[in-house]
């Protein structure tokens, strides 16, 4: 061995060595910041907090929607080396099948998240993290619970899977329910776990709660109602809207058919629909009281002023207005009462051109009433001319135009306060509710709550539903309604609105059946027979539970008083 | 004078014992010096496993016992072990070819009752060097070119073995540390030009013909790695983010989150100089690889004054074996070199490695001679 290579060797290395020394400091001195960022890119992750959306409660604090904790199993297809018994594992978990799982991944090799589940119950978060895979995440999410089901469904709505409102309240207080999500800064090592805390990038807000006024007792039981009712008519659906006088506030607002909120993968969205404030009827005899107010404010009429209704029929531009048998002469009061179509058309050509037309738009039928409700809509006028006799003959029997229930049952609520108008609202403690102002005189809105007690009386065409103790003052009608050959005789619309008691009014309910069929064959059906019975049983629940003892007095003043 | 007692003769006994035992205070030193920073990083990279720990501990305890005993040996002795020495490593990568347990798809190790796992690829780390010198100990220089093709026949069988593992890096490495001996030796420059010119068309050759699919892919790995960042790019990705991110002076003991989060992967093995770049920093990788070239320098001097030609080829040739190591590992780490699987000697978790490598300085303490 010779020393000249001996030293040769030596001197390579060293220059090596050198090298080595000079790419560390390269890579430590020159690159640090970039690769100190790659460090934290790769070791930190933002990581979101979930909030859960406010709760919707009913004005007793029953709960309405509840967000509970469920969880979302989420995977970075790209990472995915699981061996067929990891596969199994997740799939045992899961309630999958294995290989539809690997497919699934394996189809989306080249995304870097994918849902593999969600709404999953939390238990099973436990089991999945104790298998420890690499490219597996479980997320923290809510799942929408409504208690009420069906019951409340058109009020609560529902959310989607993110959920984001997508009917009803959910819908409409959607910013007021939804939380923001907050974000804080983490350690996780390769395997996702994490590791610790470093900060809170964001706070989260916690979804706010929504109080609204309904009271799910009578919710429950005005659905239940629309049920038998439907059962026992034949009908096609019914709707019941009941409010609270005093405030406005909607106690209950039910449809039926109805859905469940809780299961909304395969829903009838004819169901979905929440007819009693989409739905455009022609209030057909439940527009009379209005034509009564019109005559009072002529100044010509008074409840007792005679009206001619022989000989049982009218013509007016070649066409017959009749009613279902002669009624002789009658009071202003007895029109209502019986309901008479002459008698509404006599007072109504008798009137102002205009006055008919002027109440129409007074009374609200031509405005929202902005419930808040999606697809709230409002009705429409025929277009015919109110010059023409005829125009306003029908209009004073409540044909040619249309309104929703819930504009119907807001009309009603003018006469109910005595001539306010009033903001119906579906908050408890509504702090945006418009002020109320006035639409009627207070005498004449009183003058036509008396007549039409005399609807529920013995003599009215409601006389099978007189709440016992009570004075009810109400209005039926019977519409037919539009076939494609004119209006139909076969499929009637019954209606009924209801305000009681009476004296110093507490509650208004609006029934409103489409499509009752007789129970024998040759029957009739009609207002007072099929809708007046629904309202007369829910609002007699009601005044129980206020705790509205006899005529005017109340118990209690709050409605959280319960008669049990 | 006064008679001896009993007790004085026995202490002069030990005296002069003492004074007999050979060791290479420097070298032991530098040894020591990098078994004890390799250790500290280690104990908090293994602190979750600390079984794991405690073996690594213990065998270096044999490794140090083994260096103690070896350099005891007369230097002659090992003139005529070597032919076993060689025979037998032949006879045990033979075995492992048929009887070896395989461990990620390489059929390296061989698992014995009452022996600790272990690679019969690492005894060549001594082996060859002791063999090559063997044989050229007493030929004439320049080397004839017959002298040569034995050279590489000595070489190339056990060799061969160790690349049909497959085991890529020992091959090379080996390889190449041996033809430094060769060219210690004294092999004459045309021989050496030759030999480049056939070691191109060679590494031609492999490169289309003898490299497996799974070699390849590691080359071309390393060529990009932001080729595939998940694949086999992501240890040299993670490898370089580990000792940038360290900056120049670390982020403290067992504060690297590049291993600690195993981000890096074969932290306490392979790439155990990134986590000491990421923990200790730039000071830490330069005063590991300082204490390198201490203990190479050391070691060279010691070989130069090897009273005999035998001594001076083994330990040289043993020498470029631990270095060429050492080398090869940084390179890998810090992204010069495609991950061929090179531990770095001395301070990588790996009981065969440890044990041979101070073994090894055992062999050179003892060819140094008195």
């Amino acid at each position: 061995m010779n020393d000249r290579r001996h030293t040769t060797a030596v001197v390579c290395f060293t220059f090596v060595t050198a090298l080595l020394v000079g790419q560390m400091a390269y890579i430590a001195i020159v690159e640090r910041y970039f690769l100190q960022d790659q460090s934290k890119m790769q070791s930190e992750r933002l990581q979101k907090i979930p909030v859960h959306r406010g709760m919707i409660y009913d004005r007793l604090g029953e709960p309405m929607a509840i967000s509970t904790p469920v969880i979302g199993v989420t995977v970075n297809p790209s990472r995915i080396e699981w061996t067929e018994d990891e596969f199994g594992a997740v799939a045992d978990i899961l309630k999958q099948d294995a290989n539809d799982l690997r497919a699934k991944i394996e189809g989306n090799r080249s995304r870097a998240f994918l849902y593999l589940a969600r709404r999953q119950s939390p238990q099973k978060a436990l089991a999945l993290q104790q298998l420890a895979l690499d490219g597996l995440d479980i997320q923290t999410e809510y799942r929408r619970y409504y208690p009420l089901g069906e019951v409340a469904a058109h009020l609560t709505g529902f959310t989607d899977i993110d959920e984001r409102g997508l009917e009803g309240l959910e819908r409409a207080f959607d910013a007021h329910l939804e939380g923001e999500v907050g974000t804080r800064r983490v350690v996780r090592d390769r395997k996702g776990r994490l590791i610790r805390d470093i900060r809170y990038e964001t706070l989260p807000k916690f979804g706010e709660d929504l109080v609204t006024s309904i009271d799910s007792r009578l919710q429950f039981l005005a659905y239940s109602e629309l049920q038998n009712v439907i059962e026992e008519y034949r009908a096609e659906s019914a709707s019941m809207i009941l409010i609270d006088v005093p405030t406005g506030g909607v106690l209950a607002l039910a449809n039926v058919p109805s859905f469940n909120p809780n299961n909304t993968s395969n829903l009838d969205w004819e169901n979905v629909r929440n007819r009693a404030v989409t739905d455009l009827i022609e209030p057909g005899s439940t527009f009379k009281p209005f034509v009564a107010i019109a005559a009072l404010e002529s100044g010509r009429y008074t409840p007792e002023t005679k009206v001619d209704t022989n000989p049982g029929w009218t013509v007016v531009q070649s066409k017959t207005i009749e009613d279902p048998r002669n009624y002789g002469v009658l009071s202003l009061r007895n029109v209502l009462v019986k309901s008479s179509q002459v008698g509404a058309s006599r007072i109504a050509l008798d009137l102002d051109e205009q006055s008919l037309l002027t109440m129409h738009e007074r009374i609200g039928f031509n405005n929202y009433v902005l419930l808040g409700l999606p697809g709230e809509t409002i009705g429409q006028l025929s277009g015919d001319d109110i010059s023409k006799p005829l125009t306003r003959a029908t209009m004073s029997y409540g044909y040619g135009f249309s309104v929703t229930p819930l504009q119907l049952a807001r009309s009603y609520l003018t006469i109910a306060t005595g001539g306010l108008q009033r903001q119906i609202s579906i908050l408890l403690n509504d702090e945006y509710r418009e002020r109320d102002f006035r639409v009627f005189d207070k005498g004449h809105a009183l003058q036509v709550l008396d007549m039409l007690s005399g609807v529920v009386g013995p003599t009215g065409t409601a006389s099978k539903s007189p709440i016992p103790g009570f004075q009810v003052a109400g209005k039926t009608g019977t519409v037919r309604k539009i076939a494609r050959d004119g209006y139909s005789d076969q499929h009637h619309l019954t209606l009924f609105v209801g305000i009681v008691p009476m004296k110093n009014p507490q509650f208004l309910g609006i029934v409103m059946v489409d499509g009752p069929k007789p129970k024998v064959e040759g029957g009739k059906v009609s207002g007072g027979s099929v809708s007046a019975p629904v309202f007369k049983r829910v609002a007699t629940r009601a005044l129980q539970l206020r705790g509205v003892r006899e005529r005017g007095t109340v118990a209690g003043a709050t409605g959280r008083d319960d008669a049990a | 004078m006064t008679e001896l007692t009993q007790s004085d003769v026995r202490s002069t006994r030990l005296v002069t014992w003492l004074y007999s035992v050979r060791v290479d205070p420097w070298l032991v030193l530098g040894i020591f010096l990098v078994l004890a920073l390799g250790l500290t990083v280690m104990s908090g990279t293994l602190g979750h496993a600390p079984s794991m720990l405690f073996r690594h501990v213990f065998l270096i305890f044999v490794g140090v016992i083994a260096l103690f005993i070896l350099a005891q040996i007369p230097e002659h002795s090992y003139v005529g072990l070597t032919p076993f020495i060689y025979l037998g490593s032949v006879g045990l990568l033979v075995y492992v070819l048929y009887f070896g347990d395989e461990a990620k798809g390489a059929m390296r190790w061989i698992d014995w009752p009452l022996v600790p796992r272990f690679q019969p690829s690492e005894i060549l780390k001594v082996a060859l060097p002791l063999s090559i010198a063997w044989y050229l100990h007493d030929k004439p220089t320049p080397l004839r070119l017959s002298d040569l093709l034995v050279c590489l026949i000595i070489i190339g069988v056990p060799v061969a073995c160790v690349f049909a593992q497959p085991d890529f890096g020992t091959t090379v490495l080996v390889t190449t540390a041996c033809l430094c001996v060769v060219f210690l030796a004294g092999l004459q420059w045309r021989w050496i030009i030759t030999a480049t010119v056939f070691a191109v068309i060679g590494f031609v050759v492999a490169w289309r013909v003898l490299l497996t699919e799974y070699q390849i892919q590691r080359i071309m790995t390393f060529l990009d790695p932001d080729r595939n960042p998940l694949g086999a790019g992501w240890n040299i990705i993670q490898s370089k983010i580990a000792l940038g991110s360290g900056g120049a002076t670390g982020k403290g003991l067992g504060e690297g989150t590049q291993s600690q989060l195993s981000f890096l992967p074969e932290g306490h093995t392979d790439f155990m100089l990134a986590v000491v770049g990421e923990e200790l920093g730039f000071v830490g990788t330069a005063t590991l690889l300082a204490l390198f070239f201490f203990i190479f320098a050391r070691g060279m001097t010691m070989c130069r004054n090897c009273p005999t030609r035998f001594g001076r080829l083994a330990s040289a040739g043993f020498l470029m074996m631990f270095f060429g190591y050492m080398l090869t590992n940084v390179m890998m780490v810090s992204g010069l070199l495609p991950v061929v699987g090179v531990p770095l000697p001395l301070v990588s978790y790996g009981g065969t490695s440890i044990i041979t490598i101070l073994a090894g300085f055992g062999v050179l303490t003892a060819l140094r001679g008195r």
